[in-house]
């Protein structure tokens, strides 16, 4: 092998120098290792007198495509712009208690008619003052089936909403509708001039004031000066960088970029807790993993081999495969933080029992079918953790993950399937959820389930405000479906949060709005 | 010369037609829809007509598209169904940070392939050349995810030198544009690089054979002026025809870097459209992506024909 000769190798040896000082000076240029937008040098809110403060939130949930959060109800429009820009009539806390936000109060004048007090000097961010009209032209604005709105369904109980004056304003209801309340810390109120505009500059009278959008780089909101509640917002600037990619997410947070992360897999938690000054946490949404059967076709069309399927189900193994070994089962498709809960009720886990309906059903052997979980990473390692326990009483699982979209068309759309594992949400009453689930002619009944009886009790829960009748009649219902299983929750979904000191106060709402007017603090 | 250009021409706009029918096919007939991404458990039969009419979803697949390809010949790429935003606008956004990132990271590629392979090929059989030959096919083999998670953990995250992800405009920032496509520019390097390494080490041996090759070195042409001139020029040519076709895998390849890295270029854009089915998105971005690929290969061929006088003289004979 013939020696580099001397010129040759001083060449390299500049080259090699010129590439490494070149890397050092963009480095340097950057400043300590961020500035992951023009206008951001370090994430981290900086409490020196010089620069604004300012926190970055690293969000699993990517980028919305569209910022209407009344067009598109996603996790990642509510949890961005729907939880910096918009105020709603109602706040939902963290704890899962409603609240006065833009109206100071509401009273039932009649089973059908909700009178809402507006708050007095709530300007938009446009600098006009909020009136009744406004509330009106919100929901109206919605509540059109071929506006293309999710709400609408949700919103055709409205008859007509009314001004009693420029503070003062009445819903009218074709029938008694006691999730409106619940509704109502989840449609934003907006001034309508700017509806064309909410896909992409929203406007509205939320405690941040959006500045500029990047689809799939950032999205950033500045303080609201004439916000309503003078104490809020804590910082200056908020940020939020769409992380879909898990790694991305993680190592965001880890060099500091980000200052709180939401919707990263359990087995990282301990890792992230090990950095300087970082906290861990989990909420648990309003909503559900479940498992659904199709009860049209066979064998699900009868009611013991569900029950079979429900009795093999260990919940709490489940429930660990998705969120570790702190997290919670879930038994029915009620919030443990609902003033309904039946915290009574529970599903037995009893694979002896499981077998011995199997042989009343007259498949002793068991039977294989085919299984559908969409492709997420909350719910992979499900998919192994399912089959063992159905292997264990006769039924061979042959699970396929589906991209979401696919999985959305085939079981809610064309109703192509046996059995599956979903997840959904919905704003914090029970009827929001059970009855578009439930109920024989629910938008989102895609078992095919009708059980008249449950109809009834669920449109009886829905028209009252009594909440002891209200908890009565859901018990009731929950009995019933713990009995039929035509779908069984086995968690709430858990969201998975880390966050810096910066960003303390940092959390996610059971609405998917995340609490950001308090981060900082 | 003319005549093969033209008719390569003709070959690539018939092609692009052949890819336009093929997209809309496929991502019609992929299950999922935007309406069921968009309202998912909410839709109702009202809602869902509602968006369908207004989306023109409701009308036959033909019509959809003889009026996609019709506003297309126009210079219209539709509007988003997701965003609202016009196709063309997202397009001239993300394209051009895509191809920055390609581009640089295929330059970063050939700087070390060129000089690598033909230091390979000059020192065959020699340690270096198996150090060489052996690290490159060690670099193919490494996928994207990999490359760019050991870049984030490392730069990003250990040493802090660079942001583990997001983008700045070139015009606003030009170091801040540096910073954060360093590391996706060099995770499509290294994955580059062992091919086109590999393949100037092949080109180069072949020539280093060649008569004309013998002919130079008899007559006392120094050495580095053999390899990097006589036989260095005609191996290039090869070299561009692999570059050409390494466009496609190039843009694969960066669907997987700018999800690693946040960066939000044509890649990123194209794998959220096809989640969400946004389809005016995905039939455009796709059918820019295969023009560009035509269009680069075309453009490779031409030049590889005017590189080799060989290939210039069978073309000028043909006409």
């Amino acid at each position: 092998m013939s020696a580099l000769p001397r010129r040759q190798f001083l060449t390299l040896a500049a080259g090699g120098t010129g590439a490494a000082a070149l890397a050092g000076l963009l480095a340097a240029c950057g400043g300590s290792g961020s500035g992951t937008q023009p206008t951001t040098s370090g994430s981290a809110a900086t409490d020196d007198a010089a620069g604004p403060t300012v926190i970055t939130i690293g969000n699993s949930e990517g980028d919305p495509a569209n910022l209407d959060t009344g067009m598109q109800n996603t996790f990642a429009n509510l949890s961005t712009v729907g939880s910096a820009c918009h105020a709603y009539l109602l706040y939902l806390t963290a704890d899962g208690a409603l609240e006065g936000d833009l109206a100071t109060g509401y009273e039932a004048e009649s089973e059908t008619r909700i009178r809402f007090d507006l708050r007095e000097g709530v300007t938009f961010h446009n600098g006009r003052a909020m009136t009744a009209q406004d509330v009106v032209d919100s929901f109206e604005r919605l509540m059109d089936p071929e506006s293309g709105s999710p709400y609408a369904a949700l919103l055709t109980p409205i008859d007509s909403i009314e001004v009693l004056d420029d503070l003062t304003v009445a819903f009218n209801l074709s029938q008694p509708y006691a999730p409106l309340t619940a509704l109502c810390s989840q449609i934003p109120i907006i001034p309508i001039e700017t509806a064309d505009q909410q896909a992409t500059a929203p406007v509205g009278a939320g405690p941040f004031k959006f500045e500029a959008w990047e689809q799939d780089n950032f999205m950033a909101f500045t303080r609201f000066e004439d916000y309503y509640d003078a104490s809020f917002p804590k910082v200056d600037e908020i940020r939020f960088l769409p992380r879909g990619d898990a790694t991305a997410l993680r190592s965001g947070f880890q060099s500091g970029e980000s200052s709180a992360i939401a919707g990263f897999a359990w087995p990282e938690m301990e890792s992230l807790a090990s950095l300087e000054g970082a906290t861990v946490g989990t909420s648990y949404i309003n909503g559900f993993n479940y498992i659904s059967f199709n009860c049209r076709v066979a064998p699900f069309d009868d009611v013991r081999v569900r029950k079979a399927f429900s009795l093999a189900l260990d919940r709490t193994l489940m429930a660990t495969a998705e969120n570790g070994p702190d997290a919670e089962p879930a038994h029915v498709l009620i919030a443990a933080t609902s003033p309904y809960f039946p915290a009574d009720l529970t599903a037995p886990f009893d694979p002896t029992e499981a077998r011995a309906l199997l042989d009343e059903a007259g498949i002793p052997e068991g039977f294989e079918v085919e299984a559908l979980i969409p492709d997420l990473p909350l719910l992979r390692p499900l998919e192994p953790v399912w089959q063992s326990l159905m292997a264990d009483v006769g039924i061979t699982l042959n699970t396929r993950l589906l991209p979401p979209a696919d999985y959305v068309a085939r079981v809610f759309t064309n109703f192509e399937f046996s059995v599956g594992i979903a997840g959904d949400s919905s704003a914090p009453d029970p009827a929001l959820f059970l009855d578009r689930y439930l109920m024989t002619d629910g938008a989102s009944n895609h078992m095919g389930y009708s059980n008249g009886e449950l109809d009834e009790i669920l449109a009886a829960a829905s028209a009252t405000f009594d909440e002891a009748e209200r908890t009565d009649l859901y018990h009731r219902a929950m009995e019933i479906v713990l009995e039929e299983a035509p779908i069984m929750p086995f968690i709430q979904i858990p969201v998975n949060t880390a966050v810096y000191p910066e960003a303390a106060g940092f959390t996610v709402r059971p609405n998917y709005l995340f609490e950001v007017r308090g981060a900082g603090s | 010369m003319t005549t093969a250009v033209i008719r390569r021409l003709g070959v690539g706009l018939l092609t692009l037609w052949v890819v336009s029918v093929l997209v809309f096919l496929i991502i019609h007939n992929l299950p999922g829809d935007p309406i069921s991404v968009l309202l998912r458990q909410y839709a109702t039969p009202e809602t869902r007509a509602a968006l369908e009419a207004l989306w023109g979803l409701d009308k036959p697949l033909t019509e959809q598209y003889l009026a996609w390809l019709g506003n297309l010949l126009t210079g219209d790429f539709g509007v988003s169904i997701s965003s609202n935003l016009p196709v063309g606008q997202i397009l001239a956004e993300r394209l051009p940070r895509t191809l920055l990132l390609m581009t640089g990271g295929l330059l970063l590629a050939l700087l070390v392939a060129i000089p690598g392979g033909m230091l390979a090929a000059s020192r065959r059989g020699s340690a270096v050349d198996h150090g060489l030959t052996t690290g490159s096919l060690v670099l193919q083999a490494q996928p994207e995810f990999w490359i760019g998670s050991l870049l984030v953990l490392t730069f990003g995250v250990t040493l802090a030198w660079f942001p583990t992800s997001g983008y700045v405009d070139l015009a606003d920032d030009p170091v801040g544009w540096l910073r954060h496509s360093v590391m996706p520019m060099l995770t499509i390097a290294v994955v580059t690089t062992g091919l086109l390494l590999r393949t100037v080490r092949a080109s180069m041996l072949t020539e280093l054979q060649q008569d004309h090759i013998l002919l130079a070195r008899s007559n006392g042409v120094r050495p580095w002026r053999v390899i990097g001139w006589h036989a260095g020029r005609n191996a290039v040519a090869p070299t561009l025809t692999v570059v050409g076709l390494q466009v496609g895998i190039l843009m694969s390849g960066a669907v997987i870097t700018e999800r690693v890295f946040g960066y939000p270029g044509m890649g990123l854009t194209l794998v959220n459209a096809l989640i969400s089915r946004d389809y005016p998105v995905v039939q455009s971005g796709i059918l820019v992506f295969a023009a560009l690929f035509i269009v680069t290969n075309t453009v490779v061929d031409v030049v590889s024909m005017w590189l080799d006088p060989r290939t210039r003289a069978t073309l000028q004979g043909a006409r």
